[in-house]
């Protein structure tokens, strides 16, 4: 692997990757060949690999959140678990903290991050929670009198208090999720990456999670790499994004670009008081795109049209109150740009 | 280090509170093994019967050697009894460990140690104090440091060779595998006191720490075997010791490397 | 019954996913049965010629069959069933108890079907090998019955300490003992002739005298048809006990689920 020497220059990146690359080898699956045969595969068994990851760079900034979006398979996963030092990279490098490498400094690196998975609990299943956080107060090695204040900070943050002494498995997904979440920023770490964390929460959980995250972020400075399939939460939360699909960076940058770029179309809401030109108002009306309810049209502009010239002709075919616009939702941007990059 | 003592302290409480909470596994516990100490006894006794002179050992000795045995297996078991790393490997459950400042095999071993076993251990050494006082047994008690130390570095062997075979779980990753194979065997060493085989069988004996914490120590206890036997069967404890020990290190390594981390 | 069918052909395929794994589950026993036969071979060497009413070559017989027997327990069950029930998967067979026997029988079954031809077979290889006489076609016919009336057993066994999961958060430490006390009670670690008498004749009322103890003494022509075919009562009068106290257990425990609200 060729060594660069890429040092973390400028103070703003807590995490650099470089031309990540991930390869699995899989068992080839014979799908055309009768279920016998395919058992009397172990003696013939062919590979395939397969590309998780092809060749993705990007870096986070310190004290940013920074979400890492992809549809279903993209790699996101694999990103994250290369950048928290679970996988090896095919090829590539990376660099986090004070230019470390996930894995050849492990335990210095984990002792300053924080990681939660949406699928996998990292508490302890059978015990109550607080022992599970005891236990990573000895893991982390944090001071007793730090800990306790810590925690009381920690819990009435993510409003945890009745839960605290209940064993996990007793636990709602939104309650479990908390105090994971608690669990994970214990030890203040520096980089937190969360994978999924609103995952089946309901709409009550998410708001507790989002503030949280928000409050935290800017309360310790802490870095925090969000991926999620909830655009809500991106919404809320990130300034910046990084969109991968088929193992490749597609978009790196700040949201509202991204919007603005992608977004094809603008919806207008106009409410008016009475028509002023019936017959102009009858064609416009009749247009597929327009839709009128009592004194109110709806439509929508693509964003090449200029927006000013559609707004002066209705003008004067209503006596406008009223003008709403608005940017569809990011949901709907980034599955079209999935759709497209099929 | 401090960090690894805290947690190990710390996970001990842990797991000294769940026993609290869940008594009834405790009991059952408690019953499996003394039923595995009846089963050894009815079995002695139906084999031995029928087989006479195969060995020196009095009824009463058998006796001891049952309850010293389960004793000191169960105290050893404490360290890995609940060992499933091909689980681990499939759940993706090694990635948790991966993200904290500890020895990923440390936080395994952890995981896979039980309190219950300890227990169930000072249960049967109860016994045996008992038995001794009940009974007329008697034994050279100059015999009884060198046997203890013998039995101890024979566990600490079993944990490093049980935890050899687990290893090799990263890969076959099947629910059955060496460690079951080998469990197997020594299963088999624990029914038959390891003392009345000569030749090709008591060479794969010595294979087994669990017959010479078992056999071979009561063998010297009661004074039918002398020291420089025991200093012949530790020196191969310490081989064995050694190489599974290495031998896991290795396989760990080179598997944590190819862990995939499968979902 | 179309659904059945596919339950088994999951526990077929599931059974089979693992290649190694069957391949290992025959050599695991294989490596323990050559262990037998010297161990054994040593301790018939200072007997008079027989132990427990067995000739050598019986004995490793009989110790062999118990290995592969081994391999047609349902060990898994109860802890599959308790898992559904902690994650409460089970809760979709709420309202119909009964198919949720069948669908655990069903695919039981599958799992087990390969290992019952295997067995056979091993059993039919041992016994030309070690030159054994081989059974009449009846013998053979009594002791297919008995092989599918233990797997039967077992299944239902195992659903019922499966069942405690309902009250309890862990049931291995039940499994574990029952298998533990089995063990000794169908003379599978000693044939049942080497204990005192008095308590093989308590055994002949449950229904572990007719197990391994049984199979083995009938294929080795110790039992006459006529007891052979007791025992086959025996074991049908056993299993509609269990199933009876199956049924109840599983409404009982319904019940706590649906109180509980999942």
């Amino acid at each position: 692997m060729k060594k660069e020497n890429n040092k973390i220059k400028n103070n703003d990146s807590i995490v650099e990757a470089h031309n990540l690359r991930k390869v699995f080898r899989i068992p080839k699956k014979q799908k055309d060949l009768s279920w016998i045969k395919k058992k009397l595969s172990w003696f013939y068994r062919e590979w395939l690999d397969k590309v998780a990851v092809d060749s993705v760079s990007f870096k986070v900034k310190k004290g940013e959140i920074l979400g890492y979006l992809g549809p279903n398979g993209a790699g996101k996963s694999t990103t994250i678990k290369m950048l928290t030092g679970i996988l090896h990279p095919t090829e590539g490098e990376i660099r986090v903290l004070n230019n470390l490498d996930p894995i050849k400094n492990r335990k210095e690196y984990t002792q300053n991050i924080g990681v939660v998975f949406g699928q996998r609990s990292i508490l302890n299943y059978d015990i109550p929670v607080k022992d599970s956080f005891d236990l990573f107060q000895s893991i982390y090695q944090i001071p007793e009198k730090r800990y306790k204040e810590r925690l009381n900070f920690l819990v009435k943050l993510l409003k945890i208090e009745p839960y605290y002494e209940v064993p996990y498995r007793k636990l709602s997904l939104g309650e479990k999720m908390r105090c994971e979440l608690a669990a994970s920023f214990l030890h203040k770490p520096k980089i937190v990456f969360l994978d999924e964390p609103t995952i089946g929460l309901d709409s009550q959980a998410k708001l507790i999670v989002r503030d949280f995250l928000k409050d935290i972020n800017k309360k310790d400075g802490v870095t925090i790499v969000i991926t999620s399939h909830d655009m809500d939460d991106i919404e809320e939360l990130c300034e910046r994004i990084v969109l991968i699909d088929k193992g490749k960076v597609y978009y790196d940058g700040k949201l509202n670009s991204f919007i603005s770029k992608y977004a094809d179309s603008k919806n207008i809401r106009v409410h008016f008081k009475k028509i002023l030109d019936k017959e102009k108002f009858k064609k416009l009306t009749q247009k597929k795109s327009f839709q009128k309810n009592h004194n109110t049209i709806t439509f929508k502009v693509s964003a090449n049209k200029k927006l000013g010239e559609y707004l002066s002709d209705i003008f004067n075919i209503v006596e406008v109150i009223d003008v709403e616009i608005s940017e569809p939702k990011l949901e709907k941007i980034i599955a079209k740009v999935y759709r497209e990059n099929e | 280090m401090k960090r690894y003592i805290d947690v190990f302290l710390k996970d001990t409480v842990i797991k000294l509170k769940e026993i609290r909470e869940y008594k009834a596994n405790m009991f059952f516990s408690l019953l499996i093994s003394f039923t595995e100490a009846l089963v050894s006894l009815i079995f002695i006794g139906g084999v031995f019967y029928s087989v006479k002179d195969i060995i020196p050992w009095t009824s009463a000795i058998f006796i001891f050697y049952v309850l010293y045995f389960e004793g000191m297996m169960n105290l050893f078991e404490t360290f890995y009894v609940a060992t499933r790393l091909h689980k681990y490997i499939l759940a993706g459950d090694l990635n948790n460990y991966l993200i904290r400042p500890l020895g990923v095999g440390f936080q395994y071993m952890l995981a896979s140690s039980r309190i219950r076993p300890f227990f169930t251990s000072i249960a049967f050494f109860i016994c045996l104090i008992v038995y001794v006082i009940v009974s007329d047994i008697t034994f050279s008690l100059s015999r009884l440091f060198p046997t203890l130390l013998f039995s101890i570095i024979a566990g600490l062997t079993m944990i490093s060779v049980i935890r050899f075979t687990d290893s090799f779980s990263f890969f076959f990753k099947q629910p059955v595998s060496i460690r079951n194979i080998y469990s197997r065997m020594a299963h088999v060493y624990n029914r038959f006191p390891g003392v009345i085989f000569t030749g090709g069988l008591r060479k794969l004996a010595m294979m087994f720490p669990n017959v010479y914490f078992g056999a071979f120590a009561i063998h010297y206890l009661f004074g039918f075997s002398d020291l420089s036997t025991l200093y012949l069967q530790t020196g191969i404890l310490l081989i064995l010791l050694l190489i599974s020990f290495v031998g896991t290190l290795l396989i760990w390594k080179v598997g944590m490397r190819n862990y995939e981390a499968y979902n | 019954m179309n659904k059945y069918l596919k339950y088994f052909k999951i526990g077929f395929l599931q059974s089979t996913e693992y290649k190694s794994s069957i391949i290992l589950s025959f050599v695991s026993p294989f490596i323990i049965a050559v262990f037998f036969y010297f161990v054994w071979g040593y301790l018939y060497s200072l007997s008079d010629g027989l132990i427990g009413g067995f000739t050598f070559k019986e004995m490793i017989f009989y110790l062999i069959f118990g290995l592969l027997i081994h391999t047609i327990r349902s060990s898994e069950l109860a802890e599959k069933i308790c898992e559904e029930v902690k994650s409460g998967d089970i809760a979709i067979y709420l309202c119909r108890p009964v198919s949720f026997v069948k669908s655990v029988f069903a695919k039981g079954f599958g799992e087990r079907i390969v290992q019952i031809v295997m067995v056979f077979i091993a059993l039919i290889v041992i016994t030309l090998v070690a030159n054994l006489p081989i059974p009449n076609i009846q013998t053979l016919g009594i002791l297919v019955i008995y092989l599918i009336l233990f797997i039967i057993f077992d299944i239902i066994l195992y659903s019922i300490i499966g069942a405690f999961s309902f009250w309890f958060t862990e049931i291995w430490g039940i499994r574990r003992a029952v298998e533990h006390i089995q063990l000794v009670l169908t003379g599978r670690i000693l044939p049942l002739s080497l204990f005192p008498l008095w308590f093989s004749s308590i055994l002949k009322f449950t229904p572990f005298y007719y197990m391994e103890y049984s199979f083995a003494s009938i294929y080795l022509g110790k039992f006459t048809m006529i007891q052979a075919i007791f025992g086959v009562g025996m074991l049908l009068l056993w299993i509609f006990i269990l199933l009876v106290i199956l049924l109840i257990v599983y409404k009982i425990g319904f019940k706590k689920l649906e109180a509980l609200g999942g």
